[in-house]
């Protein structure tokens, strides 16, 4: 394996881990506020990614273009969720909220098929075509674009969280909902503006996606998984980890895809799952 | 005297906090020995100790003569030392009766036996009323008796109560007392941490006192609430009790 | 109202049942026994009870660990592949007759299930639903590249003259209809008896507080297992069942994430931790896929799964006790009423 096949994968896995990052920092955003896992995640992420590619064929737009429309569309979508199904099952019953986010799962994926077919659909002959060399390294130039967009949108996100009024709410929330509901912050907005943000993070993520991966009604399922795995080795409801582990994630399906069947990449990355959840349930960059 | 459950300098850490330290203690058989210290005292911890909950960094816990020390909770419930919660935990879907029969499969596999001696155990407890009643309905008073009925169901030999009077109506305590009694009569050994220390006195043939982790004093309960330390802790002087 | 302290009516597995129920169940089961006389001519009927039973087995046996013992997996297409691919395999390769391939896939599932069981049962609620979920997903990924299993493009059992010796029947598909309703009786008596066992009692236990049944002695995790080897155990029979109902396995129809969803929502639909929780989830859920199948067939494969997504949601947010305890309430609103 010569320097610079091994470069060339280390910054593949790299901007493929970015898009893994945004992916699992929408989970991470909704499981630290409400406690709840979005089974749906992946299904969000084909809904965004059929709307980019469908506005490239039929209208001729690119996803660049379509970008700012599908994450704010998103935003609406996951607001819509919340208020609309998992609003009711909050204070329910464990397996009303695993299944309340399940069905919606189920019922996206059959509804694409329904819609659109099992084909795969993608783009051709984007704005962003070619390739970029630099150095030994030969980078598809959406992947550039794909790693550079995530790279802002979570830079946008981290300071939203961190540095605004609204984000210290939403982390009070996080951190004690109790003592959050008594100093006067409204719950049930932090609850869908938490949905909101990672619809659109997903919105974003599945525009940038666009441009490189076909679309078909279960690509979700394929990036879901990741982000699980992602979320479990950030530490559940930590975004920073999210990011870290993401990037961690991407460069390792990289690798094992580079070993094994593409197939097969996904599966030493299941495993990985299993091993944090096990030994080091918090994630191995979560608190003890 | 053979002691039936033996505490010997048992030690805590939670990361830099000394949760216990060094505590040494037993129990007589069929003796009610009162906890008694303040909040964060470390009372609960050494209940977990005891019944397996946490691990302790250092010391031992025997029952009737048997290290008991790391196994599993379920092990030494298994063993005959069964522990109720500070707040009561049963069964949300089960009735009274169906939380008490389960307990009592601890014991046989038959469940109509089970089912009998949950009767029994929940006449005992002064709640045969209520054996087909859903146990979410159940008032405070009504859990922390079911909690105990469900822990008496295993046939204990030791018996840790944690609290059994909080959030029992006054009026009522009189009555909690006189079950605990009647619960060591039948040769059960009782260790009842407890808040409400007048009603503690009461029945405890023994009581020790821990305050921060250690314990204190050791003795009869006129002794031990006479202990200007116990008294120094609760007004939360730690300088004296350290 | 207290029952009386010595009970002289019938019993099973020691709990009072009364004869009124008995006669009911088993006059039902002798109807449908009856029913495939009626049946001459009428494939689509024949095929749509064929797979109400199996389903409704399939219910049974995720209820045994969902419903029962509080353990969600979306994961459990695993057992069910696994025992069709078990059979067909010691068939394909060892001349194994599918009924014992059948006792082998029972097996092979269930000691699957433990051996999955014992790390993942460590994890609790959403960590536990997720590690099912990739295991799953492995699993599927290794068969669909694994030559020695035929990879993607699976398995075709090869034909056999009609008969129950070779467990394959052809122009006549009753013996298939008399075998999954079989299976249903067998296995919702034994779920009838294990929720009134002693593993009843500590897997409700489990469900509604793990550590209260800890704390009382009981190893949840011992019990668990048990759970889970039922379970996977059942749905390895139900695997061997398909593979000799439709001669061709492949990992998309036996091993995925479908299957693992139908399952659970069968019981979820009907009504999560009761014995006819599943029975009726099935009778509804089937009947809608099948006459889906017919009037949107081809490119309409999946109407079923959108309408099953669609009544996931609403039953979850609306009616969390799914049928069942609409049932009970609108029961309890009669009786109201008629005082």
């Amino acid at each position: 394996m010569t320097a610079e096949l091994l470069l060339q994968l280390l910054v593949s896995g790299l901007g493929m881990g970015f898009i893994f990052a945004l992916i699992a920092i929408g989970l991470a955003l909704i499981y630290g506020v409400m406690n709840v896992v979005n089974f749906a995640h992946g299904e969000f992420l084909m809904i965004s990614m059929y709307a980019s590619v469908f506005a490239f064929t039929l209208g001729g737009l690119d996803p660049v273009v379509t970008l700012p429309f599908v994450a704010v569309a998103m935003f609406g979508f996951g607001v819509a969720v919340y208020y609309l199904l998992m609003k009711r099952v909050l204070g329910g019953a464990m397996h009303s909220q695993i299944f309340a986010t399940f069905g919606l799962m189920v019922f996206l994926q059959a509804a694409a098929q329904f819609t659109f077919g099992a084909d795969y659909y993608s783009i051709n002959h984007s704005w962003l075509g070619g390739t970029v060399r630099i150095g030994g390294v030969t980078l598809p130039m959406p992947q550039i674009v794909a790693a550079v967009g995530a790279i802002l949108c979570t830079a946008c996100l981290y300071l939203l969280v961190f540095r605004t009024r609204v984000g210290r709410s939403l982390r009070a929330v996080s951190q004690d909902r109790v003592a959050a509901l008594t100093m006067g912050i409204d719950a049930d907005r932090m609850n869908a503006l938490a949905w909101g943000l990672a619809a659109a993070c997903i919105g974003v993520a599945g525009s940038l996606l666009s441009n490189f991966y076909y679309v078909f009604p279960r690509v979700g399922a394929v990036f879901v998984l990741v982000a699980y795995v992602t979320v479990a080795l950030g530490g559940f409801g930590s975004i920073g980890g999210a990011l870290a582990a993401g990037v961690a994630i991407g460069v390792l399906q990289v690798f094992s895809g580079f070993f094994m069947t593409s197939t097969l990449k996904f599966v030493p990355v299941f495993a990985l799952y299993l091993l944090i959840v096990l030994f080091r349930p918090t994630g191995l960059l979560g608190k003890q | 005297m053979n002691p039936i459950l033996r505490v010997e300098n048992v030690s805590v850490r939670f990361g830099g906090l000394q949760a216990l330290g060094d505590v040494s203690f037993a129990v007589a058989n069929n003796e009610i020995l009162g906890v008694v210290g303040p909040n964060g005292a470390g009372k609960s911890t050494l209940f977990g100790v005891i019944c397996g909950d946490v691990h302790p960094d250092a010391g031992s816990t025997l029952l009737a003569g048997k290290s008991i020390t790391g196994k599993s909770s379920d092990e030494i419930a298994r063993s005959g030392l069964v522990r109720t919660f500070q707040t009561p935990r049963p069964f949300t879907t089960m009735t009274f009766l169906e939380n008490v029969t389960l307990a009592a499969l601890t014991k046989t596999n038959d469940v109509a036996i089970a089912r009998e001696r949950a009767r029994l155990v929940l006449d005992q407890v002064g709640l045969s009323d209520c054996c087909d009643r859903p146990s979410s309905g159940a008032s405070t008073g009504q859990r922390k008796r079911l909690d105990i009925a469900r822990a008496l169901g295993t046939e204990p030999s030791v018996l840790l109560l944690d609290e059994p009077l909080g959030g029992v109506d006054p009026g009522s305590i009189a009555d909690m007392l006189a079950l605990l009694k009647r619960i060591r009569d039948r040769g059960v050994t009782l260790v009842v941490i407890e808040h409400n220390l007048e009603a503690l006195t009461g029945i405890a043939d023994r009581l020790i006192a821990m305050t921060l982790g250690k314990k204190i004093a050791d003795g009869a309960p006129k002794d031990v609430m006479s202990d200007d330390r116990l008294v120094r802790a609760y007004l939360g002087d730690d300088d004296a009790a350290a | 109202m207290s029952a009386p302290s010595v009970n002289k009516g019938l019993t099973f597995a020691g709990s009072p049942i009364k004869l009124r129920n008995i006669v009911l169940f088993f006059a039902g089961v002798g109807i449908l026994y009856l029913i495939p006389q009626f049946l001459d001519g009428k494939p689509f009927e024949l095929r749509l009870l064929t797979v109400i039973f199996l389903y409704a087995v399939m219910g049974q046996s995720w209820n045994i660990l969902g419903g029962y013992a509080g353990q969600i997996s979306i994961g459990h297409a695993m057992f069910f592949g696994l025992g069709a691919y078990t059979s067909t395999i010691a068939f394909l390769n060892f001349g194994v007759n599918p009924w014992i391939g059948g006792l082998l896939a029972v097996a092979v599932s269930a000691l699957a299930g433990v051996l999955i069981g014992i790390p993942c049962f460590r994890l609790r609620s959403h960590y536990f639903v997720i590690a099912t979920l990739v295991v799953a997903e492995s699993i599927f990924l290794i068969f669909s590249e694994w030559s020695f299993v035929g990879a993607a493009i699976g398995l075709e059992l090869p034909i056999r003259p009609s008969g129950w010796e070779n467990f394959q029947f052809h122009r006549n598909k009753i013996p298939y209809y008399y075998i999954a309703l079989t299976m249903l009786v067998v296995v919702t008596i034994f779920v009838i008896w294990m929720e009134r066992s002693k593993i009843g009692f500590v897997l409700k236990g489990i469900r509604d507080d793990e550590d209260a049944v800890r704390s009382l002695g009981f190893s949840p995790l011992r019990y668990k297992l048990i759970a889970m080897a039922f379970s996977a155990g059942i749905l390895g029979f139900c695997g061997t069942f398909y593979a000799q109902y439709v001669l061709l396995i492949e990992p998309p129809t036996v091993l995925f994430a479908s299957i693992s969803v139908i399952v659970a929502l069968i019981p979820i639909f009907g009504g999560i931790g009761t014995v006819a929780g599943p029975i009726i989830g099935s009778v509804i859920l089937l009947t809608i896929s099948e006459y889906s199948r017919v009037h949107f067939s081809g490119s309409g494969r999946n109407v079923d799964l959108l309408i099953y997504g669609a009544l996931i949601m609403v039953f979850a947010a609306y009616c969390p006790g799914g049928v069942m305890s609409m049932i009970s309430s609108l029961r309890a609103r009669f009786r109201k009423g008629a005082v």
